[in-house]
């Protein structure tokens, strides 16, 4: 009877952990792509790792979905993960709340500038996924089409969205649009809660994301953001300094180069609406762009 | 960290609204509530003729170990997806959930109710009935709101995680919390979370002293002592 | 209903998605199981602890009835904070079931220790066992039938658990569940359902017949009454 125990502790702890596993990266190390709670990110994720491993890199792994830009950032910082694809616009806002930028050059250049030492961004892509505040068919064809249209609305209005969102839009929209919503209520990040939210009535203006395929499965009718509160999203990797080869970084260039919003709406149908798994969507698409061709 | 945690329950902010205390509280309440009312009145009937006519019981235990088997996160999100519907989704699967310990304490209850008492109530010309409830019920009380007790917890630790379907109450300060590393909310909501099963706990121990006849207490209290003597 | 199983096929049809699930399989595996053993072996000791110092036996009751009290969520997001692990580790997740899982079985130590008949104790000391040899060779092989219906007990629950730490990131079949969540997608949900199912039911016969093996003076007995 104590052998057996003994015996089982000995093997489980021979086996050690087959779910730890450092990201540390470089020449020898393991690769580790994150994502955050935006669904199309696992899916970006995967082409990363298709893009790396045709590279020559071995020991790529994706991780399943971790949470907000928050934990992302914790988890480069502690070398939990390697490289997370993200937004330009919003890690901008992340490591400057008060910056102006807009324009995708401009928020690429203050991005470069404003991120701390230890991360580190890659070129971005032309490809865009901006955040949207949609409504239903109704509350559209009654006259609110623009974001300064529906200041005038707000105060009748319950908002859904990403908790992080009050924290980071709650004064922008009040200062440019006038707009203060009767509820600010948690639903999450541009998914299904905030679909079924949306579709129910429940509240009348969601945050969802401009290459969501809901939008257009719903109805729903994205509004016009006049002011231009939302900068430019442009998808662009962020990493932990140190972690990817010059050729790593390389490969993961020409992904970006490639890819465009309308390949991202693409990619975001066959992913979520066709239900597609993610590792076949991001083979199809490195191939047709030519990217797993050798170097 | 502690400090932290402190200053998060000082902020009069995070007591007031939609999003403070209370109203999490109030909500995570209902939810256990609603859902233990209406597990109550599916399991007890249920325990109870299984128990007392021995019919069945086969099948109850295969189906309730197979209930208690089901993955939490699977089954709120499966309901979700079916109904569309946060809290009806949610309200369901915490009742599926807290059937079976009710169900597994009725049943054992009246199993462990000695035959000896049943036959010598029958003998004085107890009906079935009278049996049932002047005896055998009193009799497996113990064990019956041992299972009530388990279900509540079953029933708290679970509508935590369903707020990951949209679901209110003290979940939405852990996964909000988590969500953004707040970690003074998620301590915040996982003491409040802990502190509510172990009120409510505390309570129904409470409740079973009040109900539980003297006589039974102390005739079990003493085949305990005879078992370890 | 038609719908949902030509979708389920096209998921199952999918050599990525076959291979993600077993992937999700081992992994569940490795974090159910390993609790259970480590948290029977800290149960045992603790049971050990309770048995022979009858102060330390009321308050590790208590302790243990507290700590299986908290939720299950609640558990896992705090540990990282308690044993200052990284945020995504799932350590966070074993750590937290070992003490669900010694918590869950500390009373049936107890309770099976306090069953043995005094007698069998007294014959072995009086044969020369130190406390150690009898302890390990008499009191706990005969202490096996009630310990094996608690490690039934909290491996189903164990296996339960597990999902849920997907909500803190870590692994294992849970994230079959988050992932239709997210994308409206019902077949990886039934299908992480059904192998949690089966596996808890694994679990359980494999056990059972763990328990079979290591009391072999029952079936003996039973051989010598049908005589």
């Amino acid at each position: 009877m104590a052998a057996l125990a003994a015996g089982l502790a000995l093997l489980t702890a021979s086996c050690g952990n087959p779910l730890a596993g450092g990201a540390e990266g470089g020449t020898t190390g393991d690769i580790v792509i994150g994502a955050s709670d935006v669904g199309e990110t696992l899916l970006l994720a995967q082409i990363y790792a298709g893009a790396l491993r045709n590279a020559g890199a071995e020991n790529v792994t994706v991780r399943p979905p971790v949470g907000s830009r928050e934990v992302v950032v914790k988890a480069l910082q502690d070398k939990s993960l390697s490289v997370v694809p993200d937004y330009s616009g919003n890690l901008l806002r992340y490591f400057d709340k008060d910056t102006q930028a807009t324009t995708p050059q401009d928020v690429y250049a203050l991005l470069k500038q404003k991120l701390p030492s230890g991360f580190e961004v890659l070129e971005q892509a032309p490809a865009e996924d901006k955040d949207l505040l949609v409504v239903r068919k109704e509350l559209a064809d009654s006259g609110v089409r623009t974001f300064s249209d529906l200041g005038k609305r707000c105060k009748d209005l319950v908002f859904g969205g990403p908790g992080q969102w009050s924290s980071r839009w709650k004064d922008k929209i009040k200062t440019l649009y006038g707009c203060e919503f009767a509820e600010i209520r948690t639903t999450d990040t541009g998914g299904p809660v905030t679909v079924a939210a949306l579709r129910s009535g429940d509240i009348q203006v969601a945050d969802l994301f401009s290459t969501s395929s809901s939008i257009a499965a719903n109805g729903f009718v994205p509004l016009v953001d006049d002011k231009n509160m939302f900068p430019a999203q442009n998808i662009v990797p962020l990493a932990a300094k140190g972690t990817l080869s010059p050729k790593e970084v390389d490969a993961l260039n020409r992904v970006s180069a490639a890819l465009t919003t309308d390949q991202l709406t693409e990619l975001n149908v066959r992913f979520s609406e066709e239900k597609r798994n993610p590792l076949d969507v991001a083979e199809e698409f490195l191939r047709r762009n030519n990217l797993l061709a050798p170097a | 960290m502690i400090g932290d945690v402190l200053n998060w329950f000082e902020d009069p902010a995070h007591w007031q609204g939609t999003d403070g205390v209370p109203a999490r509280l109030l909500q995570h309440l209902g939810y256990t509530a609603l859902a233990l009312v209406f597990a109550l009145i599916i399991a007890i009937p249920l325990g109870l003729y299984v128990g007392h006519t021995g019919r069945g019981a086969v099948l109850l235990v295969s189906v309730g170990n197979a209930i208690r088997a089901l993955p939490t996160l699977g089954l709120v999100t499966f309901l979700f997806l079916l109904l569309t519907e946060s809290e009806l989704s949610t309200i369901i699967g915490l009742v599926v959930l807290a059937i079976p310990p009710i169900l597994a304490g009725t049943y054992a209850g009246l199993q462990a109710t000695d035959h000896g008492v049943v036959d010598a109530a029958q003998g004085i010309g107890m009906t079935g009935w009278q049996r049932l409830w002047k005896v055998e019920v009193p009799i497996s009380l113990p064990l019956v709101l041992g299972g009530v007790r388990n279900s509540v917890l079953q029933l708290v630790a679970t509508a935590a995680v369903a707020a990951y379907v949209g679901l209110g109450g003290l979940g939405r300060f852990l996964l909000d919390g988590l969500a953004i590393l707040d970690y003074p909310q998620v301590v915040a909501g996982a003491l409040l979370t802990t502190l509510l099963a172990v009120v409510l706990d505390l309570a129904l121990a409470g409740v079973q002293r009040l109900l539980v006849p003297k006589g039974v207490r102390l005739a079990q209290a003493a085949s305990g002592k005879k078992a370890k003597a | 209903m038609g719908d949902f199983f030509a979708e389920l096929g096209r998921y199952l049809g999918s050599a990525n998605n076959r291979s993600q699930f077993f992937g999700d399989l081992l992994d569940h595996i490795y974090l159910s199981l390993v609790p259970l053993v480590l948290g029977l072996l800290i149960a045992v000791l603790v049971g050990w602890l309770g048995h022979r110092f009858a102060a330390a036996r009321s308050v590790l009751l208590v302790v243990s009835n507290l700590l299986y009290t908290i939720p299950s969520l609640a558990l896992f997001v705090v540990i990282p904070g308690i044993i200052g692990s990284k945020i995504l580790d799932s350590v966070n997740v074993i750590v937290a079931l070992t003490v669900y899982t010694a918590a869950l079985l500390v009373r049936p130590v107890l309770d099976a220790l306090d069953a043995v008949p005094p007698h069998v104790v007294a014959a072995a000391t009086a044969i020369g066992y130190k406390p150690a040899r009898r302890f390990l060779t008499v009191e706990l092989p005969l202490s096996v039938p009630v310990l094996a219906a608690g490690v039934r007990v909290a491996s189903v629950s164990n296996i339960s658990l597990v999902s849920v730490g997907a909500l803190i990131g870590t692994g294992g079949l849970g994230v079959l569940f988050t992932d239709g969540f997210q994308r409206e997608y019902f077949s990886p949900i039934v299908v992480g359902i059904v192998a949690t199912l089966l596996l808890a039911l694994v679990v359980d016969l494999v056990l059972v017949q763990l328990r079979n093996l290591l009391t072999p003076w029952d079936r003996v007995a039973t051989t010598a009454g049908a005589k």
